[in-house]
């Protein structure tokens, strides 16, 4: 097919520079440090998409101390082993793509009240969510998670539960106007009979609707797969999913026209999503300026991102902690709907907690604590002077900004900074709570 | 604690400054000036040294707060690795892989050797064979005063050594000449000045250091002076009643006045003197730990006896809660049942009955409302009868603790096994209250399984067992299914039992089983200690099994609370197994002659394991 | 020490269950200092023996069924012929008899649960039908304010802890404090001068709206830090319930802004032997009740709070064999303030026509609540029920 926004950015002189790299990494992954990212910036746009999109596979190690947390049947060790996985660094993309389902097919352990469920669902989203969306749709349909989050194990032959039916087009494939009410209850019927058994799904035919259904204007004595796969072949499933992809790796309320584009471009790809967002990363629309810090970052992806960025040392507990108190907490999203991000994120208090927070990770770098380790002066590429430590923060943190208002309002704030430890340490916080760091 | 710790650091330091320069033999002629010079000064009349006669404790001033004592140093320092307890603790597994890592006293003391030019334990053990002794007085700014005071036969090996130290300080500060001639003479004695903090005082085998001119001064008056003064450390009669208990042959002894010292701004010590006073601590402790810090005196002492080292605190007039120790004779102690193989075994003198009816004279005004509501709650558990008056009074304040691993069944062995823990206690009727008990027990399985039925967390069911002739009442959770994972829940199989007047109450049915066999039988050991009222031994092996056990979960909840990599945590649990192979037990006790004598003492004692190979 | 609260908020919590479901974008409004009313709603936990606070010490039966339990009538405090006030409730009388205080009786809600979740669930959500909700009446109001202000805090939890089901919300965050260091912004004086020079640079759109907020937040921090620092003109008793309402009546005298606050004070479920415990409770509630509003007096500010004063339920009136009572239905609830018309609402309890041996439930709790949201906050009310005349 032809690509129009998607086809690949060949950068103009210049072009791939620090900001483009940058933004890259914060979009595909966590973030990363400076030594990693002039590795990037010398690769050149195609190697530096390459390492992102790598099958590097995620720290076997701490992959498999999922294990020994289950027992506990705590959900904050599993949301902190999650992060631990993050700040890793290893297969950003994998773990970028796993949050990105985690908050579309929105399930919270406050109704299923189970950690090896969520672990087994986060497990599905990270080894499958780059491959097809469609066997991933049929896979997170028959997630016992999921089904206890959407009533659908109370879906039963006569008195079917419309719950699950309507969140799968609403939320998770079509999106709302793209189906009738027929449609939602006729596909409840196909999906009577599944339920779950313990922590695994069961299908009980007993509680099976056989009869006859119209869906999508089809005939049939469909079951739920087959009412899923009539989901699938609508027009406005590929629709749906590219939005969603663009709005995670572009900007939010995407154009009709680049929606149109990756939607083609998803199907002709065979639904891979993988594929699919291996095109949005090459594209022009990817490095254009309305991509460029485009949206509010949500609490996981800036703190993580702040601290692979410093290239700080910070417990996974901790780091998920203030998340937590910035208001997005793993695994217990608000709602089916997930987070709604944008703006709001913002409000008083959690505004103070993002400044608290990034402000004492700035601090780690001259006040000791047992837990936190940073050092601004390996950060940052050792500057060697107040002057040196503004610019070299800004370059590290907001590089399409190391020239103008903003940096000029840092410069000053910094210049009279009695020793370089504190200029380091005030450079680096004031950027990290002023707002423009707070776009991704 | 760590402004008191720093100096005495520094003072070390001091001493054993022979670390960073090279050799004293280019100093020797340096050294030869000295003495020639001061044999040139005419001695002035001075009042006479006083002698062994004269204890450390009465060179210093009545209004020392802190006093350390080091009486078995010398020989310590003589025995060198050669001692019981060193050898067993370097020929332990973590002395072992310590020194495999290049950590061991043995290289460090050839290296030492080799840059001072002498023997460095022998050396220090001839300059302390009659007894070093610091003390420690708040000042009003800044650090406090300390002083310390040596006091050696080898008067001759003190100057030399000492002049030695002095060559050190001027040729790493580049001061040559500085120490060449004493800044004073006071009372006989040659003194040196460093600075505003550091004053050096000899004379014959007589040794002061300190960081306060007025504080060393005193000392050396009273080290001088023929008649005693009133103003000494050891006329304080809190200071001699303790110093008179102190036993034959410790290796350290320390003296504190807590009071003073928290007067003089330890803001966290003051929370220790009013542990007493808080509820929660005083449930915890018990009355004889708790009131350990309570009067104007407390005492601390380290000894060494073979593989075991014992480490003691003694306060002295201290204000034991009379409420709390009233009934202690009214009851007998439940019998010896220990085991060999148990985990922990402890007894432990807990008179919650009156903690309860009589709190209103142990606790202040405001911390008595929040006993309403437990109390509340559990007088429901009772079927309404008054938990405080009608069920505290009769269980015996007596309360043994028996802990060890348990023996799961198939199919429901928990991924993180956790040892169970039982505690058991006399009834006073036991025919009425006992089965009063059991069914508030029953009761609280209904309630929690109430409430989990709100968090699918999986319900108790309760079961009625014979264990030879005694009924056993078990609650446990339904098995998992094959698929299912055994989650952490599975360690609780809560059983609760009356043996004879012995209630006996646990966290596993396996383990209360045990226990009922064992009392049946009167079968085991008391575990106790001579003189012991309280005490509770801890199994370096077994804790290590619990440790191994759970390996995995340890290392990866390390990894998310401290941000170290898997590996790093492995270490230091690595080290922590090590740890516990090289201890055979811990064991914790407490004398305080229940019901009160006002002295009470608790004493921990670690016992190394049977040594490993020869080194 | 915990070094973990030492990087991040001290005090500051986040219940785990806040939901954030979609807000249609709110508009933005420079704070400005307008006169707003505040309600405090203070939540007595446990069951409160209501027929031990407010005495109806002429009926007989009251003395018959508590032998042990009944308060001797001459010590009293009259709020009319025939009911009178616990003893220790010597400060709640005086502002009785000042009109700052109505009394509405037998209030609960119609098929009373005795369970304490439940019953706590139902006064939460406002809803004795579907109590098992995800919002609460108090997260409901705290929408409506934050509608019209999306940045700033329209409710404050004092005391820490967790979240109670009441403040949960759709849109709004509420933060639980536990005292006023926990909304402190960290940072020198010096930083907080830096960054103000970087916020204070021009900027549009998304990064405008960023900066709006921060100004709004580190405004509302320093304001708290400011207030709670301020001498109050009255001595407060030393529980931590007084200095909690210490804390809101700083709040509310420098106009933070918050309207809506939730307080607890707990240990009210004295099943057994309890006199002295009971005595000690309502001695904490009325000493810190009274220099609350005394303190608001001063400030200039009473006629601007409405402080409503609850309990999940009452007590059974037959005292229980442990000297103490069980589980009940109806119990009076206070609603104070200068904007308050004092004196008594509802059916007074009659001990010779008990329901199952309690005193039942006239007065439906939601018409309480409808006046305080209605008719004193100006928002709607979470039932249709009608209001009582409480507030002017």
């Amino acid at each position: 097919m032809k690509l129009h926004v998607l086809r690949p950015w060949r950068p103009g002189r210049g072009e791939w520079n620090r900001a483009a790299v940058y933004h890259l990494a914060r979009r595909a992954g966590f973030g990363a440090g400076r030594a990693e990212l002039d590795r990037l910036l010398a690769g050149g746009v195609s190697d530096a998409v390459d390492r992102f999109l790598s099958d590097d596979a995620p720290d076997a190690r701490l992959l498999a101390g999922a294990a020994a947390l289950l027992p506990q049947g705590e959900i904050d060790a599993l949301a902190a082993w999650w992060m631990s996985l993050i700040l890793s660094g290893k297969a950003p993309l994998r773990e970028r793509i796993a949050l990105l389902w985690h908050d579309h097919f929105a399930t919270s352990f406050a109704k299923v009240k189970d950690v090896r469920m969520m672990h087994r669902q986060n497990t599905l989203f990270r080894e499958r969510g780059l491959g097809d969306f469609r066997e991933l749709l049929h896979a997170v349909a028959t997630d016992p998670a999921m089904l206890i989050w959407l009533d659908g194990d109370a879906n039963r032959a006569g008195t079917p539960n419309e719950n699950f039916a309507r969140e799968v087009m609403e939320l998770f494939a079509l999106g709302i106007g793209n189906y009738t009410e027929r449609d939602i209850q006729e596909s409840a019927r196909a999906l009577t009979g599944w339920g779950t058994e313990g922590r695994s799904f069961r299908y009980r035919a007993p509680d099976h609707d056989g009869g006859t259904k119209t869906i999508f204007g089809e005939r049939g004595t469909f079951g739920g797969e087959e009412a899923i796969d009539l989901i699938l072949a609508q027009p406005a499933c590929p629709r749906h999913i590219a939005r969603r992809l663009l709005e995670e790796f572009v900007a939010p309320n995407p154009r009709k026209e680049w929606v149109e584009e990756t939607a083609e471009l998803l199907v002709s790809e065979d639904w891979s999503i993988g594929r699919t967002v291996e095109v949005i990363l090459r594209s022009e629309l990817f490095f254009s300026p309305q991509a460029r810090r485009s949206r509010i970052a949500g609490p996981i992806e800036l703190v993580a991102t702040t601290i692979r960025t410093l290239g700080a040392r910070v417990p996974a507990r901790l780091a998920l902690e203030a998340a937590m108190r910035m208001g997005q907490i793993p695994f217990q999203p608000p709602s089916v709907k997930g987070w709604d991000g944008m703006k709001t994120w913002i409000n008083a208090g959690a505004w103070v907690a993002r400044h608290n927070a990034l402000w004492r990770l700035a601090r780690a770098h001259v006040e000791d604590t047992d837990e936190v380790h940073l050092d601004l002066r390996d950060s940052l590429g050792s500057p060697k002077s107040n002057e040196d430590a503004t610019r070299f923060a800004l370059e590290l943190l907001t590089p399409d900004l190391v020239d103008g208002a903003f940096a000029e309002a840092v410069r000053e704030s910094v210049r009279s900074a009695p020793s370089l430890d504190e200029a380091l340490t005030g450079a680096t916080a004031l950027v990290l709570t002023a707002p423009e760091y707070h776009l991704i | 604690m760590r402004r008191i710790l720093l100096p005495l650091g520094a003072l070390a330091a001091l001493l054993l400054v022979a670390r960073t320069l090279p050799v004293a033999g280019a100093f020797s002629g340096r050294t030869e000036t000295r003495s020639a010079h001061r044999a040139a000064l005419a001695p002035a009349p001075s009042p006479p040294l006083a002698g062994q006669e004269r204890e450390l404790a009465m060179l210093f001033p009545a209004d020392s707060v802190l006093f350390v004592e080091a009486p078995g140093l010398d020989e310590l320092l003589a025995e060198g690795t050669d001692g019981d307890f060193v050898s067993a603790l370097l020929t332990s597994p973590l002395g072992s892989a310590l020194s495999e890592a290049g950590i061991s006293p043995d290289a460090w003391l050839s290296w030492l050797e080799s840059r001072w030019g002498r023997d460095p334990l022998a050396t220090l053990s001839a300059l302390t064979d009659q007894g070093v002794a610091l003390a420690l007085r708040p000042r009003a700014h800044g650090q406090p005063a300390m002083t310390l005071v040596l006091r050696t036969e080898n008067a001759g090996l003190l100057s030399e050594v000492l002049d030695d130290a002095f060559g050190r300080i001027e040729a790493k500060y580049r001061i040559p000449g500085a120490f060449d001639e004493p800044a004073d003479r006071v009372l006989g004695a040659d003194v040196w000045v460093l600075g505003d903090e550091l004053v050096v005082a000899r004379r014959g085998g007589l040794l002061i250091v300190g960081n306060d001119r007025d504080f060393a001064r005193r000392s050396l008056e009273l080290a001088t002076t023929d008649t005693p003064d009133e103003g000494v450390l050891a006329s304080n009669e809190a200071f001699r009643e303790l110093a008179a208990k102190r036993p034959e042959g410790v290796l350290a002894w320390a003296w504190v006045d807590l009071p003073a010292l928290v007067d003089a701004g330890a803001k966290d010590l003051a929370e220790l003197t009013e542990l007493a006073g808080v509820p929660g601590a005083q449930a915890l402790l018990g009355p004889a730990l708790s009131g350990i810090p309570t009067g104007p005196g407390l005492a601390l002492w380290l000894a060494v006896d073979g593989r075991r080292l014992e480490i003691s605190i003694e306060g002295v007039g201290a204000k034991l809660p009379e409420p709390l120790l009233a009934r202690a004779e009214d009851f007998s102690p439940p019998p010896a049942i220990a085991d060999p193989s148990d985990l922990a075994y402890g007894l432990l003198y807990r008179d919650y009955a009156s903690f309860v009816n009589d709190r209103a004279k142990l606790f202040a005004p405001e911390l008595l409302p929040s006993f309403s509501e437990p109390l509340s709650t559990l007088s429901l558990f009772f079927g309404g009868a008054d938990f405080g008056e009608d069920v505290l009074p009769g269980l015996s304040p007596w309360i043994l603790l028996v802990s060890r691993d348990l023996e799961f069944e198939p199919g429901v062995v928990p991924e993180n096994p956790l040892p169970g823990l039982c505690a058991i206690a006399e009834l006073e009727q036991p025919e009425r209250l006992g089965p009063e008990v059991i069914t508030a027990f029953q009761t609280l399985i209904g309630i929690l399984n109430a409430d989990r039925a709100q968090n699918r967390g999986g319900m108790m069911r309760l079961r009625l067992g014979l264990e030879g002739d005694v009924e056993l009442t078990s609650a446990s959770f339904l098995p998992p299914g094959p698929e299912d994972g055994v989650d952490m829940r599975y360690n609780l199989e809560p059983a609760c039992a009356m043996v004879g007047p012995y209630l006996v109450l646990g966290t596993h049915a396996d383990l209360v089983r045990d226990v009922i066999r064992r009392l049946d039988a009167r079968r085991g050991t008391t575990g106790h200690a001579e003189g012991a009222d309280e005490f509770l031994t801890i199994s370096g092996a077994a804790l290590l099994r619990t440790v191994e056990a759970n390996f995995e979960t340890l290392v990866m909840n390390k990894v998310l609370d401290e941000g170290v990599t898997p590996e790093e945590a492995e270490g230091d649990l690595n080290g922590l197994r090590l740890l516990l192979e090289s201890v055979e037990s811990a064991r914790f006790e407490t004398h305080a002659g229940l019901p009160a004598e006002g002295r009470p003492v608790a004493r921990l004692i670690l016992t190394l394991a049977e040594g490993g190979d020869a080194r | 020490m915990n070094t973990r609260r030492q990087f991040l908020i001290d005090g500051l919590r986040v219940s785990a269950a806040l939901p954030f479901l979609a807000g249609t974008g709110p508009r933005l409004f420079p704070r400005e200092a307008r006169e707003e009313r505040v309600l405090v709603v203070v939540q007595l936990t446990g069951g409160n023996d209501g027929l031990n606070m407010v005495v109806p010490h002429r009926q007989d039966a009251y003395f018959r069924l508590r032998p042990t339990l009944s308060q001797d009538p001459r010590k009293l405090h009259p709020l009319d012929g025939d009911h009178g006030l616990h003893p220790s409730m010597g400060g709640l009388a005086e502002l009785y008899g000042e009109g700052l205080v109505a009394v509405v009786h037998g209030v609960g809600y119609p098929g009373a649960d005795r369970s304490h979740f439940r019953s706590m669930e139902v006064w939460h959500t406002g809803d004795p039908d579907h109590p098992a909700g995800d919002v609460g009446w108090l997260g409901r109001l705290a929408d409506q304010v934050a509608a019209e202000d999306a940045t700033g805090l329209p409710a404050l939890q004092i005391g820490g802890g967790s979240l109670p089901l009441a403040l949960w919300a759709r849109s709004t965050f509420t933060p639980s404090v536990r005292d006023a260091s926990g909304f402190r912004l960290e940072g020198s004086a010096r930083f907080a001068k830096a960054r103000g020079r970087v916020l204070g640079i021009e900027r549009r759109g998304t990064e405008a709206f960023l900066a709006e907020a921060a100004r709004v937040s580190y405004d509302a921090a320093e304001r708290m830090a400011r207030s709670a620092d301020r001498p109050s003109k009255v001595e407060y008793p030393g529980s931590g319930f007084a200095r909690g309402l210490r804390l809101i009546a700083r709040l509310v005298e420098s106009r933070f802004g918050t309207r809506i606050f939730h307080i607890e004070l707990g240990g009210f479920d004295t099943h057994s032997r309890q006199a002295p415990a009971h005595a000690d409770l309502l001695r904490t509630l009325s000493s810190a009740l009274t220099a609350f509003l005394r303190d608001l007096e001063a400030s200039g500010v009473a006629g601007d709070v409405a402080t409503l004063v609850f309990s999940e339920f009452g007590r059974r009136v037959q005292e229980n064999g442990s000297r103490g009572t069980d589980h009940g239905q109806g119990a009076p609830v206070f609603v104070l303030g200068g904007g308050v018309r004092g004196g008594m609402y509802g059916t007074p309890p009659d001990l010779t026509h008990l329901v199952e041996g309690d005193v039942p439930t006239t007065t439906d709790f939601r018409s309480v609540y409808a006046a305080l949201e209605k008719d004193w906050l100006g928002l709607t009310p979470s039932s249709s029920l009608r209001a009582l005349p409480l507030v002017t």
